[in-house]
């Protein structure tokens, strides 16, 4: 699964800080959803869509052969 | 969502102390480098005899059960403590820690079976009853110092 997680927090100015302090996670878990190393909870996934107020299938896309 | 089978992070600290310092004095006790007074001689053995003192010719606990104890404690407290910040991401690498320490502990046993014999086959059984845990609480901590480094100072 790949997402436009840093897209999405540079187009709204915010650290990764300041991102995983709003929707109660680690920075860590931030930098590796970035990198694609981690696949976020369902939870986790709509927190972030209502951070960024977008449809999670807007920051969140299944690859090919997914 | 995290699990609920954690201890507060403030037992952290003091796992590690109760760790480090029970590893340290069981590991010289084991190779006769020092031998505190028997804090445990009180204890009976509730199956089978406890050591058997040869200057006094009584049965007595000796400290390795003492040491023991405080490391599965400590140990415990280090590795199944809440991070500061406990989340989905960090459980996931605790439990993928789990199965690698799972995995290598099996190999190690293994390969023991196969290249120690005898005597020295009881040596291993000492250290396999410990290893489980430390082989957990190492690749817990060395995923998270890796997660850490690669942080960087990208915002």
């Amino acid at each position: 699964m790949t997402n436009s997680l840093r897209v999405a927090r540079a187009g709204r100015r915010l650290t990764q800080d300041e991102l995983a302090q709003r929707v109660g996670v680690s920075r860590q878990t931030i930098n590796a959803l970035e990198a694609n190393k981690y696949v976020p909870s369902t939870v986790l996934a709509l927190k972030l869509a209502r951070v960024f107020g977008q449809p999670v299938e807007q920051l969140f896309a299944l690859e090919a052969g997914e | 969502m995290t699990t609920r089978f954690l201890f507060p992070h403030r037992y952290k600290r003091l796992g590690w102390a109760l760790a480090l310092v029970s590893l340290i004095l069981g590991l010289l006790e084991m190779y006769n480098l020092l031998h505190l007074p028997r804090l445990l001689a009180w204890l009976p053995g509730i199956v089978g005899q406890p050591d058997w003192d040869s200057t006094t010719g009584r049965a007595v606990r000796d400290n390795h059960d003492l040491y023991a104890v405080a490391f599965v404690i400590g140990g415990l407290l280090a590795a199944c403590s809440r991070e500061r910040r406990e989340d989905e991401y960090i459980g996931q690498i605790r439990l993928d820690a789990l199965l690698w320490a799972l995995y290598a502990y099996s190999a190690l046993l293994v390969a023991a079976f196969v290249l120690v014999s005898g005597d020295a086959f009881f040596t291993v059984m000492t250290y396999a009853m410990f290893a489980p845990l430390l082989l957990f609480v190492g690749r817990f901590q060395f995923e998270l110092f890796r997660g850490t480094r690669t942080l960087g100072h990208d915002e």
